[in-house]
């Protein structure tokens, strides 16, 4: 039977990595929540690389994990390597980063979606969604089922209108083997949102049996593996650690690719679908920098449980006797068989400028997006914007003002923002270069900057705050003994402040100091802000400049076509973004200060206008 | 038929193409406000010129302005007409030249007007007075710096070709003007523009070492990075050096106080620094020896000098002299010769007098020894009944200041009319050529300061994202020279202090 007209508070659009935060976190905060897919099977699952973390990215999962999310956890209960990244820098560059068992993963996932409350994963495929007055009213189904809703999370992927490439050969799908949608494409496109496309490519996987890692360098992870989440009740990895390893491809790699390149999909250039320039492919990498003999590559498990391994740095659309031909110089895979090969996918998104801060789509009200479709990559970033959406959806129900946060306080700040201020040209990744404000915003600190919004939402609970409280407690009692203490004349923060000092070190036998610096998490935080005092404060003088101008709000009222000073590449660009604060404005591409100044005198303009009247 | 009917003296007005530029009973736009000012310095002169820039200007001149020939004011983006102001209070005419400048072809890319009237106070006044009464809504007098701000706004100049324009100004020389026209021409943008960019470039290899170090990108290694921020450094500083020209041998500019004893010189610099470094003391003659002091004044670095007062600085009869200018025993003399100096080798002078207290008849002659570009007067003591008369000095001085260093009133004003000389351009009187002004040259100062702090964090051994944020604050730094930043309060703060009607 069908069930036909069913009633949800929220409907979560897709089960990636956005769509099960996003229906994690409005269901725990008390709506009854659908999470629609096309196949329950593939609930998070990691259709590209095995892993989760990395520079920046680690960043973002741990902010994640201190707003209530599941990622981390998830990432921790399944991964089959650890490694802190980075820790030859600063502690703003330390990334957490692991290689997942990507089937455990998604079992695992789907495990926590399934037994939460309020939350019911439905299997579906929405092709349409009904808009009325200028909100999302429900969505409907190919099944023939419709689901009336308070507010719809769009989290398509790459399902939306996906064409996937291989040399020559194109097909229609979201990823190989399933399919895409495009009827919902062209509902959105009806509603009045408009639609770009990205590309994106997969590196082709080889079987392990086939390989010979002796040829290979293995990397192994930390030999004491260390956590995504700050949940006290968080294990250690439960899993059998695996190595990776690492090879490079030849100049007889780069010749076979050269030859072929030719017989590319004739799309990308055409349909102009953007690629992204960070990930490129290794026939673009070939191609770009003809000096470079070899390129490395990364060949990772992908799981404890089967025999693939993926190619990270193998990224390719060409026809797959090539990546057969191709894949055979290389040391190590000689005699590699491909499992799957590696392809590109198509995929129609959402140009993100059409969103507000709190990723509600502007043109139709209570239909939130995250992930892909806002023109990002990468799970780390999807899940940070589900986590976001699905909170917003919740309280844009309960008429409270959206969450939005900042880019001082955030690396999710920064990618949100980032997004709906100055849009994006090609799938858009998270960058450490791209937060101001990084050396404050660090992987060891994300709970104290953020875990007070997911207590505020309910998504965290008592254990963990309660620890968050106790490691506060333990470091502003270790900062007032360090400060009301001297040993030998100095001050004990200032010996702190010595390279390779360490609170132990300076505990000594001394058992006032002993008994406090229990508490490791506490410690971590007081040293490095003991021995980086200077330039966090330099950046905390920063962020105060930057929250004046972020203060200095625009009014609701203003027309920019109004303004006639304005040119009329601003109006225009000002319009369709209608920025917040002065300070947003300043951060559109193309907006000059000559432009912030005339808004500033019309606005200043205006309110004298009034109070003289 | 039709050229019977077509009247020379009743055409039509000509289809016009600028819509703000057409008179009419409704203003194009109500917000966008229109402004008058006297651009012209105060005082008699052989005439005045008012200015009018916004879409209002030209229905007011229209309605103000009768042309000798009776023809409305012409479609041509440029034209001049001679004919009658009229003061309707006054039922008077006065005799003037309208220049019309429209839209964009202007010096603020809005329609201007110019009246140009006889230059007699009076006949100034009322014109204005007319001007603002007749349009009480549609037409405000100018704030300070408002026109040259309208022109950087609408794209006509770039902020350093704005302050360069009161550079122009303010020019008393040939090579000062040189120096100006260079600058007006962009080649301080285009030197700050080229460091820019290279800070820029610098700034992206280390990021991108940062970012995709992981991937196996080679990083720079430390010794090129330190190399690479040094050479910029330096060649930077070269360049803000040269044009500083001989103007202190020291980076801060120099003031000196003078006055009579116990006038409060001490105390307005120890106001000045927010310090207490001068000793001070109700008794007259606390300061025996020239007390030197950094002051920040608005981001600005001064070496303010404060002098023992003197009752007379004046030299007396040639005898008087000889005696103290050979021997020097006799303190007081000592003490005078020194003010002089001062008064004639400080970059800007700063009169300090008690105004409660009537001046004393020894510094009422000064005023034929001073520069008065480069001189401020202050009262202080205002807390006191005023008994100081001030009129020696009007006119005589850049501008005169009432504070109270007791009471700590009036400072602000003090430290704004300090930089205004510097922004104006009255401290850059050296024939050197400068291609920086003050302003631009703290801006660049900074800039030297943030990459020295970067090259030191690389140097202890930090990675990258240390030096990074300090690049950052650099790069910051050098786009204030050519405004090219987002730096929203730079902005206000520099047109707040252009002179208004320029």
């Amino acid at each position: 039977m069908i069930r036909r007209n069913q009633h949800f508070d929220i409907v979560v659009v897709g089960a990636g990595h956005a769509g099960c935060e996003a229906a994690l976190a409005a269901a725990r905060m008390g709506a009854r929540t659908a999470l629609l897919t096309d196949n329950p099977d593939q609930v998070a699952y990691m259709s590209c690389n095995p892993a989760i973390g990395g520079l920046a990215k680690g960043q973002l999962v741990r902010e994640i994990d201190a707003l209530g999310g599941e990622m981390g956890r998830v990432a921790d209960a399944t991964c089959i390597q650890f490694r802190m990244i980075n820790t030859g820098k600063g502690p703003a560059m330390h990334s957490p980063r692991a290689q997942i068992d990507k089937d455990e993963y998604r079992r695992e996932m789907k495990w926590r979606v399934e037994n939460q409350e309020n939350l019911s994963l439905i299997q579906e495929t929405v092709e349409d969604i009904n808009v009325l007055k200028g909100r999302v009213r429900g969505v409907r189904c190919r099944s023939g089922a419709s689901y009336q809703t308070g507010a719809v999370v769009l989290t398509t992927g790459t399902f939306l209108s996906g064409t996937l490439l291989c040399g020559r050969w194109r097909a229609e799908g979201g990823r190989m083997g399933e399919k895409s949608t495009k009827k919902l494409s062209e509902a959105l496109k009806a509603a009045g949102i408009t639609l770009g496309r990205f590309q994106t490519n997969t590196p082709p996987r080889v079987n392990g049996r086939t390989l010979d890692f002796s040829r290979m360098k293995p990397q192994h992870g930390d030999p004491v593996p260390r956590r995504f989440s700050f949940s006290p009740r968080a294990k250690a990895p439960r899993m059998e650690q695996m190595p990776c390893y690492m090879t490079s491809t030849g100049p007889q790699a780069h010749d076979i690719i050269r030859a072929a390149l030719e017989r590319l999909p004739a799309s990308t250039g055409e349909t102009g679908a953007a690629a992204p320039r960070y990930c490129p492919s290794i026939e673009t990498k070939v191609e770009r920098f003809k000096d470079r003999e070899n390129h490395l590559l990364f060949i990772e498990p992908e799981g404890r449980r089967t025999r693939e391994y993926y190619c990270n740095g193998l990224f390719t659309c060409l026809p797959r006797d090539i990546q057969d031909a191709m894949i055979r110089t290389i040391p190590g895979l000689e005699n590699a068989e491909i499992m799957r090969h590696g392809y590109g996918v198509e995929y129609d998104y959402v140009p993100p400028l059409q969103l507000r801060p709190w990723l509600e789509n502007k043109t139709v009200g209570r239909l939130l997006q995250a992930g892909q479709i806002n023109g990002t990559s990468g799970y780390e970033e999807a899940a940070a914007q589900g986590i976001i959406a699905g909170i917003n959806a919740a309280r844009l129900l309960k008429r409270e003002k959206p969450l939005v946060l900042g880019r001082e306080e955030a690396y999710i700040g920064v990618l949100i923002d980032d997004l709906v201020t100055r849009g994006t040209r090609e799938p858009y990744r998270m960058f450490t270069s791209l937060a101001e404000y990084r050396l404050l915003l660090r992987q060891d600190n994300a709970d104290r900057r953020l875990m007070r919004y997911g207590r505020e939402n309910g998504l965290i609970d008592a254990a963990r705050w309660e620890r968050l409280q106790s490691k506060e407690k333990a470091i502003s009692k270790l900062w007032s003994f360090l400060e009301s203490h001297r040993r030998g004349g100095e001050n004990l923060t200032k010996l702190l402040r010595r390279p390779e000092a360490s609170l132990k070190d300076l505990a000594g036998d001394e058992t006032d100091l002993k008994t406090l610096i229990n508490d490791e998490e506490a410690c971590e935080q007081v040293e490095i802000e003991a021995r980086y005092a200077g330039y966090f404060e330099r950046q905390q003088r920063q962020i105060e400049k930057f929250r004046r101008s972020e203060q200095k709000k625009i009014p609701d009222w203003i027309d920019y076509n109004a303004i006639t000073q304005l040119r009329s590449e601003a109006k225009q660009k000002l319009s369709s973004v209608r920025p917040d604060s002065l300070g947003q404005a300043s951060r559109i591409s193309g907006i000059s200060p000559a432009d912030i100044s005339v808004l500033m005198l019309h606005i200043e303009g205006k309110r004298r206008a009034e109070e003289n009247t | 038929m039709n050229g019977k009917n077509q009247r020379p003296n009743c055409d039509p007005p000509a289809p016009q193409t600028c819509n703000s530029g057409i008179p009419g009973p409704v203003p194009p736009d109500p917000h966008a406000d229109t402004i008058v000012a006297v651009s012209t310095a105060r005082g008699a002169a052989m005439r005045a010129i008012v200015r009018l820039s916004g879409p209002f200007s030209l229905h007011v001149a229209d309605s103000m302005f009768i042309t000798d020939s009776g023809a409305s004011s012409s479609p041509r983006s440029f034209s001049a007409a001679p004919g009658l102001f009229r003061l309707p209070e006054e039922c008077l005419n006065v005799p003037a030249v309208r220049y019309t400048m429209r839209a964009p072809r202007s010096y603020t890319r809005e329609d201007v007007v110019e009246m140009h009237v006889p230059g007699s106070p009076a006949v100034v006044d009322m014109v204005l007075d007319a001007l603002l009464k007749s349009f009480p809504k549609n037409l405000r007098l100018a704030r300070p710096g408002e026109f040259t701000r309208r022109a950087f706004i609408n794209g006509r100049i770039d902020l350093a070709q704005a302050e360069a324009v009161m550079s122009v100004i303010t020019a008393r020389n040939k090579a000062e003007l040189t120096a100006a026209n260079a600058r007006l021409a962009g080649n301080a943008s285009d030197l700050a523009k080229a460091a820019e960019n290279e800070l820029f470039e610098l700034l992206a290899t280390i990021e991108a070492a940062l970012d995709f170090d992981v991937q196996g990108i080679e990083t720079m290694p430390e010794k090129d990075f330190l190399n690479r921020c040094r050479s910029l450094r330096e060649r930077l500083s070269a360049e803000s050096k040269k044009s500083r020209g001989e103007l202190t041998g020291s980076d801060r500019l120099n003031v000196t106080m003078c006055g009579p004893p116990n006038a409060g010189k001490s105390s307005i610099l120890n106001r000045l620094s927010g310090r207490k470094s001068a000793m001070v003391h109700k008794k007259a003659g606390t300061t025996r020896d020239p007390v030197s002091e950094y002051v920040e004044i608005n981001g600005i670095s001064f070496a303010v000098t404060d002098t023992a007062g003197v009752e007379c600085p004046e030299p007396g009869p040639a005898s008087d002299v000889k005696r103290s200018g050979g021997e020097c025993e006799d303190i007081d003399a000592l003490a005078a010769k020194r003010a002089r100096d001062a008064l004639e080798s400080a970059q800007l002078v700063i009169l300090v007098f008690d105004a409660g207290r009537p001046l004393p008849e020894g510094w009422k002659n000064i005023v034929a020894h001073i520069d008065r570009e480069r001189t401020l007067c202050v009262f202080n003591k205002i807390d006191l009944p005023l008994e100081a008369d001030p009129t020696p000095f009007s006119g005589k001085v850049r501008s005169t200041i009432y504070v109270s260093a007791l009471k700590e009133e009036g400072i602000v004003r003090l430290k704004d009319a300090i930089e205004r000389v510097v922004i104006e351009g009255g401290l850059d009187a050296s024939p050197a050529d400068r291609l920086f002004n003050a302003r631009q040259r703290e801006a660049i100062r900074q800039a030297v300061a943030h990459m020295k702090e970067a090259e030191q964090a690389v140097a202890e051994g930090l990675s990258y994202e240390f030096a990074a944020v300090c690049l950052r604050e650099a790069s910051d730094a050098l786009a204030q020279v050519t405004g090219d930043t987002g730096n929203m309060e730079i902005l206000d703060h520099i047109f707040s202090r252009f002179c208004i009607g320029k």
